[in-house]
């Protein structure tokens, strides 16, 4: 390939995979993005109808006025990070319109450059990553190239050369056309750099010290709209983000393998005013850490006490709202930051908050994931003892979890039947949920309303999704005078292979019921249909893709986005207990993930992974040897082997030199066929044609004439089969 | 150049010499402004750009460094330069390394006083050795110490700018630049054609034997008087035709300002009717106030006027008696014509 086309694709890439870095981020439309990939595709091979004298003021014309205008925009909108992406972007597609020299390369580059500078600002996601992978490798090579270029500039108009400007020119564009200016040894060269490049960016980015006004805050990201976590949910507006595969929280057992499904309780809401259900209990306790470290719910004994404790580990992503919900698995105990001894130079930034209703909630920074452990006690309500309960409920809970909004008629003699034969609490909650698990359809789609939607869904339309039959349920029990609630969380999730926990995405969000038990506490009723959830669950076939992507984009998450002084600490305090070859690793975050770095790289197919690299290094090597027979392969030098022109030029010189005409090492096909011509004429016209042929097809592109090969014939059979004067071998001359 | 860097430069305290290009400057700032970004926001992806370009800049430093590892360079060929005038200079780069190659280098004469255009070589292999052109440029005549030989390299980014200065030693002597004459600057012709004169100079009779210069006829190189005085020797013929000329240069400071500058143009002035008059064949000597150079011709004498001009000085004399030293120098030879050069 031509040293200037290489260099050129090689600045396409890198202008490519930078606008890439800040288009997968979502933040700009079609509209930006296209004209900008257009001009970053074709634009550096355009640069030759713009003459630098006219072009170069011009296009400094049109820079200045499109500033201007960017700029009062940018104070009319008052978005100047919008505004300057945007100029940049406009800078750059003009500035590949001339790329003529180093320099402009250079200056495209560091335009790029800021390309990435902005999406590392608006795209937090793992496609900045994806993206800054190639542009590393792209921005090495066009640099490695640019500089190449620089010296064949130089060398073009060095001491020595004759003719001024023009033939410096015309010295300049035939030397970047040349094939033989990046050798392998070059492209080695490359790559080792690009390696190095990469090692030396990692070794920066962990060792930098995190300090500054980002002290402990983590990356922001874009928080995750999850309606229903509210202090108000419209009825229908919870259950119907079931289709989007977006995680929004990944639970990791501290013991147990990490499989599905879970129930990670959110909020309550205990208000229905027959569309809306609202949360009023506004009382709400800041938690107190106890010595342990740990936020317990109720001064009782200490949760991991509790036999058969579930511990669980929670990734919750941002989510938008505050303050946020803790989730964990129903009858929490307790929860638990990781610890952080940094954390007490910057006290209250994170609050934990229990309500009578006993949910949990945090303030802290927004639009930041959190880790966090929740301990819960998994032993569910002896039955016996919920149907022993009575109806002795506290004042607090008659008030708030028994007041309805008038109900239909048909509605209340539903409950009345329902309720026929229960001869207590927990039966009677348990005949409804069976009856709307066995009576109601499963519907996503189905559509009740605004009047009444849920005497629409319990009397006329009978299909509705989990928001519908929990809501069904709280109101047929309370028409009964039951204190029942309806509990918005996630239930199901996909286990990670790769990962090692349990995904819960939007999809996953389900509301279920929690009835109350005099003196007992809150017990869960869930009455949609287990079908329609364990349909829900169900793997597709590209599950473990999807898997390694997500598995992948919380490392990315973890230790790249939210990497912070807190776990760099970690991180070398870990590498300095491994340097001493410490008693393995503790219960820091660092350490751990060490560990778990260990434990995977111990699960990496190495043997297979070798034999693929082998492979790939085999393969690289054939075509490496199949390019350079075929520069070896005589007069095809530029030619492929199976070209048809070449074949004949080929069987015509075997022809010439059976005649005894060789071409000398100076002398070019056009004067071999001329010193034949003189020879034999006769052979004169096919010789010149075929020749003619060849000489088109290799340096011109052409095709083949017609009749070429009547032409080949012509010419072998106007030749000698021998040289003159010589006698044919084994006979004796007459 | 300033002066801090001019110091780095001629001192060998400082075994490498980096600088930054143009858009390595521009580079450095984006980095710099990056990183204070990054600290400022705590956004780790800035971190990562930011460590990015940390990582182009301190692989462009170990690589520069390992470019230049097992490179040495030729001494730098003798030449005599006329100032204002480029002079080509062909420099050696040979590659000392076993197995793996150098990439953009450059090489040039670290020489006070002179402005160069360095040798280029885009790549070199393991033990290659390429001859590259640089280019000389003085502005003024005189005597310039070399200092060493450069190579540098913008390998592999073009951000910086590393060089190391190899030990060299030696003086480059810059003529005075030589203009074309008009008529009227010229001496009157000689008298007495096909006289002989005893000066040296181009005629058919033995004049004497002196030391071999630079120039000379080898073909009059007297090899057994060589042999015996274990230095080359050659024979000078008389000259023929016309009386020698000798150029009275006044290299003295002239009361006023701009003396200096107009001692300058007398040198030049002298030194393009030495070599006018050389050209034409005749029989040309210089007299100075320090100094003279005997009459003789061809081109070793054009060498000799030229070396003995590009160091004269510019003398600070009182007025009455400056010329003196110079007359009595040419009473010597009352025949020659005498062309008086004054600033």
């Amino acid at each position: 390939m031509a040293f200037d086309l290489l260099h050129r694709l090689a600045t396409v890439g890198t202008l490519i995979t930078g606008l890439a870095a800040l288009g997968l981020s979502g933040e700009f439309g079609p509209a930006t993005l296209l004209p900008s990939l257009l001009a970053f595709a074709a634009g550096p091979f355009l640069w030759r109808p713009f003459d630098r004298r006219w072009a170069v003021p011009a296009s400094g014309v049109l820079a200045v006025a499109v500033g201007t205008v960017t700029v009062l925009w940018a104070l009319s909108t008052t978005d100047y990070l919008l505004a300057a992406i945007l100029y940049s972007l406009f800078l750059a597609a003009l500035k590949t319109l001339f790329l003529r020299h180093a320099g402009d390369f250079l200056q495209s580059y560091v335009l790029s450059f800021l390309h990435v500078m902005a999406a590392a600002v608006v795209n937090p996601g793992l496609s900045f990553g994806v993206a800054m992978l190639p542009y590393v490798i792209l921005l090495t090579v066009a640099l490695m190239l640019t500089n190449l270029r620089r010296g064949i500039e130089a060398l073009a108009t060095s001491p020595g050369g004759a003719g001024g400007a023009e033939a410096d020119a015309l010295r300049l564009a035939a030397a970047l056309q040349r094939r033989d200016l990046v050798r392998p040894a070059f492209m080695t060269a490359t790559v080792g750099i690009t390696v190095g490049v990469f090692l030396v960016s990692l070794v920066f980015f962990f060792l930098f010290p995190r300090l500054g006004l980002g002290f402990f805050a983590q990356q922001s990201r874009r928080g995750l709209a999850v309606s229903g976590f509210s202090e108000e949910v419209k009825l229908g507006d919870f259950g119907t983000i079931a289709e989007d595969p977006e995680v929004v929280m990944r639970v990791k057992p501290k013991s147990g393998p990490a499989t599905g499904p879970l129930r990670m309780r959110g909020q309550s809401l205990d208000r229905y005013d027959g569309t809306t259900w609202r949360k009023t209990t506004a009382r709400r306790r800041q938690l107190q850490t106890d010595v342990d470290g740990r936020l317990r719910l109720a001064a009782r004994r200490d949760p991991l006490d509790v036999p058969g404790v579930q511990v669980q580990e929670v990734y919750l992503e941002p989510m938008l709202g505050t303050p946020r919900v803790l989730f964990a698995p129903p009858q929490p105990a307790a929860f638990e930051r990781p610890s952080n001894a940094l954390e007490a130079l910057r006290p209250g930034q994170w609050r934990f908050f229990a309500d009578e209703a006993g949910d949990v909630s945090l303030t802290g920074p927004p639009a930041v994931a959190i880790v966090y452990t929740a301990f819960s006690d998994p032993r569910p309500v002896d039955a016996e003892a919920m149907r022993a309960s009575g109806t002795d409920d506290p004042e607090w809970v008659r008030d708030l979890y028994l007041p309805l909004p008038p109900q239909q008629e048909g509605v209340q003699a539903l409950a009345r039947s329902l309720a026929e034969g229960a001869a207590n609490r927990y039966d009677l909650a348990l005949r409804v949920e069976a009856a709307l698990k066995d009576g109601w359809t499963y519907s996503l789609s189905s559509s009740h309303g605004d009047q009444d939607p849920l005497a629409d869904f319990l009397l006329h339309n009978r299909e509705g999704h989990c928001e519908y039959f929990a809501s069904a349920m709280v109101v047929l029990l309370r028409l009964q005078g039951v204190p029942a609630r309806i509990v918005n969380g996630f239930y199901g999730g996909v286990s990670n292979e790769y990962g090692d926990y349990v995904a819960l995405r939007r999809a996953d969000a389900h509301s279920w019921v929690e009835v109350h038990f005099p003196g007992l506490g809150w017990a869960t009723f869930d009455p949609t249909p287990a079908s329609a959830l364990d349909l829900r669950s169900a793997t597709s076939w590209w599950k473990g893709v999807s898997d390694a992507i997500d598995a992948t984009k919380l490392a990315w998450y973890r230790w790249v986005v939210e990497y912070n002084l807190e776990k760099q600490i970690s991180f070398l305090s870990a590498l300095f207990n491994l340097r001493r070859g410490g008693e393995g690793f503790g219960d820091s975050m660092g350490r751990k993930d060490f560990r778990e770095i260990r434990d995977r790289l111990r699960e990496v197919p190495w043997r297979a992974l070798g034999l693929g690299i082998l492979g790939l290094a085999a393969g690289a090597g054939g075509l490496v040897l199949l390019a350079r027979r075929r520069r070896k392969a005589g007069p095809g030098v530029l030619l492929a082997p199976g070209d048809p022109v070449l074949q004949a030029y080929v069987r015509l010189r075997r022809a010439m030199d059976r005649a005894g005409f060789r071409r000398a090492p100076s002398e070019t096909q056009s004067e071999l066929a001329r010193r034949v011509a003189a020879s034999f004429p006769e052979a004169a016209g096919a010789v010149q044609d075929v020749t003619k042929a060849y000489l088109d097809r290799a340096f011109g592109g052409q095709d083949a004439p017609p009749g070429l090969d009547r032409r080949v014939e012509d010419a072998i059979a106007a030749l000698p089969s021998r040289p003159p004067g010589q006698a044919r071998r084994g006979r004796f001359p007459s | 150049m300033g002066r801090l860097a001019e110091f780095v430069w001629r001192s060998r305290f400082f075994p490498r010499k980096l600088s930054f290009t143009r858009e390595g400057k521009v580079v450095f700032l984006v980095s710099v402004g990056l990183g204070l970004a990054a600290v400022n926001t705590g956004n780790n992806l800035l971190y990562l750009v930011f460590s990015l370009s940390l990582a182009l800049i301190v692989i462009s430093g170990v690589l520069s460094e390992s470019n230049l590892r097992g490179l040495a360079c030729s001494p730098m060929p003798g030449v005599r330069p006329a100032a204002g005038r480029p002079a080509t200079v062909a420099l050696t780069v040979t590659s000392r390394r076993p197995r793996f190659p150098a990439f953009s280098i450059e090489a040039w004469p670290l020489v006070d006083g002179a402005e160069t255009e360095p040798a280029r070589f885009l790549d070199l292999r393991p033990g290659q050795a390429r001859e590259g052109a640089c280019r000389l440029t003085f502005s003024r005549r005189g005597e310039f110490a070399l200092r060493g030989l450069v190579l540098s390299t913008t390998f592999p980014f073009s951000f910086f700018r590393k060089s190391m200065v190899l030990p060299a030693s030696g003086t480059v002597l810059v003529h005075p630049r030589v203009h074309r004459l008009r008529a009227e600057d010229l001496p009157p012709a000689s008298e007495g054609e096909d006289e002989h004169l005893p000066l040296a100079g181009r005629g058919q009779e033995f004049f004497g034997v002196r030391d071999f210069h630079e120039g000379d006829n080898p073909r009059h190189v007297l090899h057994r008087r060589s042999a015996g005085r274990l230095q080359p020797v050659v024979r000078e013929f008389e000259q023929a035709g016309s009386r020698a000329v000798r150029i009275a240069l006044v290299n003295a400071l002239p009361p006023g300002p701009g003396g200096a500058e107009r001692v300058e143009r007398a040198v030049e002035k002298a030194a393009s009717l030495a070599v006018h008059l050389l050209e034409e064949g005749r029989t040309v000597g210089v007299v100075s106030i320090g100094g003279e150079v005997s009459p003789g011709s061809g081109a070793a004498q054009v060498a000799r006027v030229l070396d003995f001009l590009a160091v004269q000085p510019s003398l600070e004399m009182n007025p009455p008696g400056v010329e003196e030293p110079i007359r009595a120098a040419l009473a010597a030879d009352p025949r020659a014509f005498v062309a008086w050069v004054r600033p």
